[in-house]
């Protein structure tokens, strides 16, 4: 079962709303319920506008800084509490009438203020209050909600929902002047409708708030979608990988349940990693191993996809696109390898403990084993070897590619979340002197009387830049997947919408562009090279760059410029390979070196020479990962 | 292949526990020498290969805090890279050492008087199971 998103609430809301809003006259038998359930949902709507707001009224009526969204809920929670307290007045005033059933109408405005603050409850999970009382996020959703697509969505359902309820409080109003005397609403005092009329005007100028902000800042189709998919901070329960898991569609399915649980599972890995036994280098060394299996998977699903590409006409995503994204795989495999192998030589002080999130990556590995291989008993094990499931087979119609490129997606964002987590962590781990090194591996100058000594710093720093290399480049295939993602139009799609947004500034008053130059909006930067984009660099290209000077925060739109950059540099580096010019040494400059085979590569990674000694100068990056693939543990004479 | 049947006779010949210790230590840095060699060479033995790694350096790393793991230095295994083909039978070689460790470590485990070697053993005879688990061609 899927787990639960914002839009899952807000959609459950909107019928209960509309259903309120619709009922007849004649059913506003009972004042009392209506005008009580109104009551909560306005207060629930109040305390979204709450959340939003970036400060109170009297802080803002002083500010003019402030962005149209901003000042949009700052209004909107001001009219919704005074309409908050009048419905609360009126409520109080028909108090009496109390007799019978409660209406539909008043179990339908109950019923979807529950909806709300369900929702409201949703979104909070992604925060957390600290002991100083400071709000701090506690998912890599936190900046998705408390981003100004968020903001925009978020504040603009407040607006429509104010909007469709005002006429609902006016008629209240009208309910309680036409029951005056005898009838129903025969207790219902005069003030009555005239707190219920307030109600409706002020519910009116909430909505009016934010349609000033629609017209400098209009919504965007991605904004709501992203609203819709913000999900609970917490992990969706484990489904099992088992045999019978047997059709794409379900290891699809699974494979998303098991990502969602890896990147809950990583959050405040940290803070564990100063003090927790359960936190070690063999979990640490196996979580690097199961990356790069998960690479390896991934990118043999991904050419499976491309050769089917080639078959199936309509498809949004090309051949080249997929086998470019696998490509993009490849490199990131050799980096969680040199991770992988930076752990042959660093240990903690205890030894390999299984934790839930190795559970959840081994179940990831599994299913997306059985995913590419033709054996729904798949193991890593050489007994359950099996030929690689027929692309035909993996994706007959363009839907199944779709879905398939969705799976590997979800795999590869939360090994991104892995990747920043761990490598967090392990930085964490060293601060706290949790590191050591085989006093075996050190050089003679250190006299450490015992089989282990404290990590030098250089080797911790070696592991860190490692660490931040995987990160690197796993945020690169990421970003080529979520390109791929949006172009399909693929479920996984929110996923890009959620990095891309992440990466949006606020365009408060002051910010400089990301890369803090004062080039005019419309004219690419002095010496803006179409070297740079998302792909090779991991920075925003030219175009990327150009469309943010202009403030713009559109995920959808910063994605597309990322996109031209990603392919401009394609073309450029093809280009290059084409023309091949000479070098003085008599090779090509396009041409590519001859390294040998992958297990020759292999094998030069395990040189036998004696260790770089220890030195108190920092090493190049270049010495040092050339010093990392180095580094093996001998044994000495103590 | 030499290489992994000369460990395997160092590993039978050995006849007390610090000399099971030593042989095991020898055994593991094959098996993560040769692991990682084979990984790249067939693509659907890639994660047998990668995870047997693991738990080589696992089970090494056991056998390192043992009280009476002797010192001495140990030339690390130079291992030529196999044929694409033959990448099936070194892992069933592997598989049969790792096999073979696995008895003489909880052999050992069972023979030791001190604690501490007592857990080493066991602990690297886990992983020497798993490694095994993972490499065996299986019925």
């Amino acid at each position: 079962m899927p787990s639960a998103v914002f839009g899952d609430f807000c959609a459950a809301a909107d019928e209960h709303i509309a259903a309120a809003v619709l009922a007849g006259n004649a059913q506003v038998t009972l004042l009392a319920p209506a005008a009580e359930g109104l009551c909560r949902l306005v207060a629930v709507l109040s305390r979204y506008c709450g959340d939003l707001a970036p400060c109170d009224e009297v802080e803002a009526s002083g500010r003019n800084d402030l962005q149209a969204w901003e000042r949009a809920v700052i209004d909107a929670g001001t009219a919704l509490r005074i309409a908050e307290d009048r419905l609360r007045r009126g409520a109080a005033e028909t108090a009496g009438d109390q007799t019978g059933t409660a209406p539909q109408r008043a179990r339908h405005l109950a019923a979807a203020a529950t909806e709300l603050r369900a929702g409201r409850d949703l979104l909070h999970t992604h925060l957390v209050t600290d002991p100083a009382g400071l709000a701090r996020g506690r998912s890599e959703w936190v900046t998705v909600v408390t981003s100004l697509p968020v903001l925009r969505a978020l504040g603009n359902e407040i607006g429509r929902w104010s909007r469709q309820l005002a006429p609902l409080a006016a008629l209240l109003a009208s309910a309680a002047q036409h029951t005056a005397p005898g009838g129903h609403g025969h207790n219902a005092p005069l003030t009555a409708r005239s707190e219920f009329a307030s109600a409706s005007g002020w519910l009116e100028a909430a909505g009016a708030a934010v349609r000033a902000a629609l017209d400098i800042d209009p919504v965007r189709t991605s904004d709501t979608e992203l609203l819709y998919a913000i999900p609970a901070a917490m992990a969706p329960q484990r489904q099992r990988p088992s045999p019978a898991e047997g059709s794409v569609a379900e290891l699809c399915d699974g494979i998303a349940i098991s990502a969602s649980r890896l990147r809950s599972g990583m959050r405040d890995s940290g803070e564990r990693a100063r003090w927790s036994p359960t936190v070690t280098s063999g979990g640490w060394q196996w979580m690097a191993q199961a990356a790069a299996v998960t690479c390896h998977l991934s990118e043999l699903a991904l050419r499976s996809l491309a050769t089917r590409a080639s078959d199936l006409a309509s498809l949004p995503i090309s051949q080249t696109q997929l086998d470019a994204a696998a490509d993009s795989m490849a490199g990131m495999r050799t980096a969680w390898q040199q991770v992988d192998h930076l752990w042959d030589e660093m240990i903690t002080e205890r030894k390999l403990l299984p934790t839930f999130v190795m559970t959840d990556a081994s179940d990831l590995v599994l299913r997306l084993g059985r995913l590419v291989w033709d054996n729904p008993h798949w193991t890593p094990a050489h007994a359950q070897r099996a030929p690689l499931r027929s692309p035909a087979v993996m994706a007959p119609r363009a839907a199944n590619v779709t879905a398939v490129m969705a799976a590997v997606h979800q795999a590869i964002d939360a090994l991104a979340v892995v990747a920043k987590a761990d490598g967090q962590a392990v930085d964490a781990a060293s601060a706290a002197g949790r590191l050591y090194v085989p006093t075996r591996s050190l050089p003679g100058e250190y006299d450490v009387p015992r089989p282990f000594a404290p990590a030098p710093l250089t080797r911790c720093q070696v592991l860190h830049e490692t660490y931040g290399l995987a990160l690197d480049a796993t945020l690169m295939t990421a970003r080529a997947l979520d390109e791929l993602a949006v172009a399909a139009g693929a479920p996984s799609k929110v996923l890009a919408l959620a990095r891309a947004t992440s990466l949006v500034q606020s365009p408060q008053p002051g910010n400089q562009n990301q890369s803090g130059d004062a080039t005019p909006p419309g004219r690419l930067p002095a010496g803006a090279s179409f070297r740079e984009s998302r792909t090779s660099t991991g920075r925003a290209g030219p175009v990327e760059q150009t469309i943010r000077d202009y403030g713009v925060s559109d995920p959808i739109v910063l994605l597309r410029a990322a996109a031209i950059d990603n392919a401009a540099w394609r073309l450029i580096t093809q280009a290059e390979n084409a023309a091949e010019m000479p070098n003085p040494s008599g090779t090509s400059k396009g041409q590519r070196r001859i390294v040998g085979t992958p297990a020759q590569l292999a094998a030069q990674s395990f040189p036998h020479d004696t260790l770089a000694r220890p030195s108190d100068q920092q090493p190049s990056r270049s010495a040092r990962q050339a010093r990392s693939s180095g580094m093996h543990l001998t044994r000495r004479p103590r | 292949m030499n290489q992994i049947e000369q460990v395997q006779q160092h590993l039978q010949a050995a006849d007390s526990v610090p000399a099971v210790l030593s042989a095991g230590w020898g055994a593991f840095e094959l098996v993560q020498t040769v692991a990682a060699a084979c990984a790249d060479q067939s693509a659907d033995m890639y994660p047998a290969f990668t995870f047997a790694r693991g738990a080589a350096v696992s089970g090494r790393n056991a056998i390192a805090c043992a009280p009476s793991m002797p010192g001495g230095y140990v030339v690390p295994p130079v291992m030529t890279p196999p044929a694409a083909g033959d990448v099936y039978e070194v892992a069933s070689a592997v598989a049969g050492l790792a096999s073979a460790l696995s008895a003489r470590l909880r052999e050992s485990a069972g023979l030791a008087a001190d604690a501490g070697d007592r857990t080493a053993c066991e602990d690297a005879a886990l992983d020497a199971e798993q490694i095994s688990a993972l490499l065996a061609k299986g019925t």
